[in-house]
């Protein structure tokens, strides 16, 4: 049985090590985690895929399935608490620092120029996730009613996120219905 | 407090897809409360992307401690986290078993195609902030970073870091 101050500190790590975000860390996850043995190779799609279905960060995901695959839920527990501890130090910490500095005009212009590599963060994951989502027309013309009813409209992006539940549902009843 | 706590709660099950859907829904629920500026939250977006972690938690953990202090981040945090926690530790059989069923295929069929909506929104808003609050039309200066860093980011993929750092320093330097 694996030792859950084991699960802690390899999760701990990957929180404290991993830049850009959960699907950045999927390679390192791999590394630590499928490489040690802890989840068969075979499994590890498995697992990225629940976690990208789940509601939530993928790491979090990640963390809870790797976790209770070892030691149940105190081992999922244990898993999520070590991959989000170094976030909530190292934030907390810049951002008690940042409201005394925020007045500065040096720390201004590092965070105009860092925003600015945000838009270009943000312009390349709408491309990558894009090029791969948008099969067909019709879908590009719901992505942009989508984008239409955050953007002009004001709709809540939640309201979008249950349309498209209800769509899914939908496509999927009107092809039983066909098929039959 | 109960407010942020729900709130966190109700993003926490509304993110679908990652970091970057959180990104557009904690921005429109908590700006459209006056909870924090526009501008406030755009800085805040930025550290989360430059620090270590998920980004989604480094927002909710920012987020909370700029409205309560240590126990506001702790609480905006764990409220983040605790739907997904509870759903993936309790379904995760059930969500392994029909993950290739017809409806959940076509659930995201058209939840990923709804995303790069959401994506694109905060992207215009996040450009716009970036590019269009200046008295002349466009921030010249500005833009030509953008284009810099945009060129600098594709040969060097799935460095997000080092652009950060860049951009950082030629923020410090140009603008």
């Amino acid at each position: 049985m694996i030792k859950l101050s084991n699960i802690f500190f390899v999760f701990l790590r990957l929180g404290a090590l991993t830049f850009g975000g959960g699907l950045a860390m999927l390679p390192i996850i791999k590394r630590d985690i499928v490489d040690r043995g802890w989840i068969p190779e075979e499994e590890f799609g498995d697992y990225i895929a629940v976690a990208q279905v789940a509601p939530g960060m993928i790491a979090i995901n990640i963390a809870t399935l790797v976790g209770m695959h070892l030691r149940k839920r105190i081992g999922a527990l244990v898993a999520v608490i070590g991959v989000a501890l170094p976030s909530i130090i190292v934030i907390t910490v810049i951002a008690s620092l940042l409201s005394e500095f925020a007045d500065i005009v040096l720390v201004q212009k590092v965070l105009k120029g860092i925003i600015i590599v945000v838009v270009v963060l943000l312009g390349t994951a709408i491309i990558e996730i894009g090029s791969k989502a948008i099969r067909n027309v019709y879908l590009f013309f719901y992505a942009a009613m989508c984008f239409a009813a955050v953007y002009f409209l004001g709709l809540s992006s939640v309201l979008v996120i249950g349309l498209s539940f209800l769509l899914g549902t939908i496509h999927t009843l009107i092809r039983k219905r066909v098929k039959q | 407090m109960i407010a942020l706590i729900l709130v966190f709660l109700y993003i926490g099950l509304f993110t679908i897809g990652g970091g970057m859907v959180a990104i557009p829904l904690i921005q429109q629920i908590v700006v459209e409360r006056g909870w924090i500026s526009l501008s406030d939250f755009f800085g805040m977006v930025a550290i989360a992307e430059s620090t270590p972690g998920p980004i989604g938690i480094n927002i909710a953990t920012y987020v909370g401690f700029d409205q309560f202090g240590i126990p506001g981040a702790l609480i905006a945090t764990i409220s983040f986290i605790i739907p997904s926690f509870l759903i993936v530790s309790v379904l995760s059989d059930l969500l392994k078993k029909y993950r290739y069923s017809p409806i959940v295929k076509n659930w995201f069929l058209y939840l990923k195609a709804s995303i790069i909506g959401l994506i694109g929104y905060a992207f215009v808003n996040v450009a716009d902030y970036a590019l269009f609050q200046t008295e002349e039309w466009i921030d010249l200066k500005a833009l030509i970073l953008l284009v810099g860093l945009s060129v600098v980011y594709y040969f060097l993929r799935k460095k997000p870091w080092i652009v950060i750092i860049i951009g950082g320093v030629c923020g410090a330097l140009f603008l």
